[in-house]
């Protein structure tokens, strides 16, 4: 069975300890959610899993399949089936997004040959993934998150994660900056990707993105541990309460 | 120095070239260039082949030439009455004009009649095979309302030793003529290039260059354009991407001498490995010259800590009524880019690679012939790669 195995991690970011310890194991066709206050170390778990110079483990283990994912450059892990949608995704001038997903593609689908993906044959692709994702034709050819607007940036994100078909997905707070009609869109995307054969990690600071995909396994991250798992009734208990009962059992315990 | 015998010049310029000292490092335009160690008694001429592929009967028969410079001199000599070759660069200039105009005996002649207007591109081949020195001057004559896309692609093969290039362009563009000028070299590491371009434009004329910089040990490129006719545009748009041990010198003058032209200048270079770079722009703009519009941005995208760019701006202006700027930019590829590209299965030189693509756009965007395009492209994936 596929699994992201996250085992006692701690991660400094210059020098100062984020995570404290996180045990999370993600299961191929699982959607588990990671949610907590401001500073709890959620996007820093997603940074680090996907390899950001800035991040240094300081303990743990984090598996793929089995596979020492700290043992590969972040192309590797991409590779190997790892994917982040990212909070602020950067924006690059002058590569058309249809010309640098491609790339991306014969990157991911061939590694180590010199088999390439036929550009009719790739647009073809392209274009039924933007589609599904009811994005304009027109997107392939604007430069790469260029001038797009935040839940342009988003779709592009699941985009890519359509495209790309990793098994395992971080999603970074999806969710921020959009509003509820462009939260919906992109959520809507979101459904058709997720399946037997995805495990996806949605991180999120509120429950509201919760609504459109319905994690499996919820967790709570403070102050850098993941302080109580549950199922879905998790993140209806933190839409009513907050986060602050569990800030006092962290202080508490 | 009109009026002369070919022989005549050539000889002045030989008299010249021997009289003037090996430029110095204490020269404002040298100082990060230093030749000193250069012997140019060395250089003796060497081979190398300039490919013409022939004319439409069709544009022959409009009175389109374009012919080498030699056969040019002996059957055109009556479109050359005003525009004799070394007209515009002086030997007196420097010691490598001076060399030039005492040695030049190949190269190029491009004349169009007027409102004659190509579709197709001119190109030519230039192949160096052997180590010396080669003296190309390429002489381009546009009457009236002609246009044209010119193309010159440099070559060297694989050689012992070292070939010195010293070649010259001038570009005569009558009132409301057209040339794009695109330049690509892709040279082994056996050539040192010193090259001086220079284009007068009349009324309405338009003259863009274009310069795509890969190859060679060393090269150097001046270009100055004057603007003699109300209305004249130029674009000076090059992107050069040194690596290894590479040193590249550019320089682009524009000079407003009349009211209403315009001038814009885009360069955009990549330096990798122990190479180095210095840009020198200026814009001189001239008291009647009124109503100039000239902007100069010249970039450096740093990948290395061996490598080093200069970047000399300058402003010469004499009117009050103009608009004129200039901006530079020095830096390294931004991390987050690469860690974003990196993170779609991009390795790292990849990663590079397409930003690296995408800066040179803004240049390479202009190219509109997508053969020519793609060997900027190419020329940059190898350099990546390399």
């Amino acid at each position: 069975m596929s699994e992201l195995k996250i085992e006692n991690l701690h991660v400094s970011v210059e020098g100062k300890e984020i995570l404290k310890g996180v045990n999370l194991v993600i299961k191929k066709g699982e959607i588990h959610a990671l949610m907590g206050p401001n500073g709890s170390g959620k996007s820093t778990l997603s940074f680090a899993l996907m390899g950001h110079p800035k991040y240094e483990i300081t303990g743990g283990k984090v598996t793929l399949d089995g596979k020492n994912l700290f043992e590969m450059e972040v192309d590797e892990r991409a590779k190997a089936g790892l994917f982040l949608s990212f909070q602020y995704p950067s924006e690059i001038p002058g590569v058309s997004l249809a010309n640098f997903l491609r790339t991306a593609y014969n990157e991911v689908k061939y590694p180590d040959s010199e088999k390439k993906v036929n550009i009719v044959d790739f647009m073809k692709l392209l274009y039924g993934k933007m589609e599904l994702l009811k994005m304009d034709k027109e997107f392939a050819k604007r430069h790469l998150n260029v001038g797009f607007s935040g839940g342009e940036k988003k779709r592009t994100e699941i985009l890519q994660l359509a495209v790309l078909e990793p098994k395992f997905a971080i999603l970074d707070e999806t969710d921020s900056g959009l509003d509820v009609d462009a939260l919906r869109v992109v959520a809507a995307g979101v459904k058709k990707l997720v399946g037997p054969h995805l495990g996806v990690l949605v991180i999120t600071h509120y429950q509201r993105i919760l609504h459109h995909i319905k994690p499996h396994f919820v967790h709570i991250l403070v102050d850098g541990k993941i302080v109580k798992s549950g199922d879905y009734r998790l993140a209806e208990d933190v839409e009513k309460s907050g986060y602050e009962i569990y800030e006092k059992e962290k202080v508490a315990a | 120095m009109k009026g002369k015998s070919t022989e005549g010049k050539r000889t002045e310029a030989l008299s010249i070239f021997q009289k003037l000292p090996m430029p110095s490092p204490k020269e404002e335009s040298w100082k990060y260039t230093d030749v000193r160690d250069l012997n140019l008694q060395e250089f003796g001429p060497a081979a190398q082949k300039i490919e013409f592929p022939g004319l439409s009967d069709e544009l022959k028969e409009k009175g389109v030439i374009f012919t080498d410079i030699k056969t040019a001199v002996e059957k055109h000599k009556e479109l050359m009455e005003d525009h004799e070759p070394l007209s515009l660069i002086s030997p007196e200039e420097d010691k490598f004009t001076a060399m030039h105009g005492a040695f030049w005996n190949d190269g190029v002649f491009i004349y169009v009649p007027r409102n004659v207007s190509l579709k197709m591109p001119l190109r030519n081949i230039f192949r160096g095979s052997g180590s010396g020195g080669v003296f190309s001057h390429t002489l381009i004559i546009l009457e009236e309302g002609a246009g044209i896309d010119y193309i010159e692609e440099h070559y060297s093969e694989k050689f012992e030793g070292v070939c010195l290039r010293n070649d010259a362009v001038e570009i005569f563009a009558g009132p409301n003529s057209r040339i794009t000028f695109h330049n690509f070299q892709k040279w082994e590491d056996n050539v040192m290039n010193f090259t001086y371009w220079k284009a007068r434009l009349a009324k309405d004329a338009r003259v863009n260059w274009i310069l795509g910089q890969f190859g060679g040990k060393f090269s150097r490129v001046k270009i100055d354009s004057f603007f003699d006719g109300p209305g004249s545009e130029s674009k000076n748009l090059g992107v050069f991407y040194g690596s290894g041990e590479q040193h590249f010198d550019f320089t682009t003058n524009v000079h407003h001498l009349v009211p209403n032209t315009t001038a814009d200048i885009l360069m955009k270079g990549v330096l990798d490995g122990k190479a180095s770079s210095v840009y020198r722009g200026k814009i001189k703009i001239a008291k009647i010259a009124q109503g100039t519009n000239s902007y100069l941005s010249d970039h450096s995208l740093i990948l290395s800590n061996g490598a080093v760019s200069h970047s000399i701006p300058s402003l010469e202006i004499d009117a009050n009524d103009v608009k004129a700027s200039h901006g530079a930019t020095l830096g390294k590829p931004d991390e987050e880019e690469i860690f974003y590209l990196m993170s779609r299965g991009l390795r790292r030189k990849e990663a590079e690679r397409q930003i690296i693509l995408g800066y040179f756009s803004p240049v390479t965007d202009n190219i509109m012939f997508d053969d020519l395009r793609e060997k900027f492209n190419e020329a940059l994936h190898d350099k990546v790669r390399g």
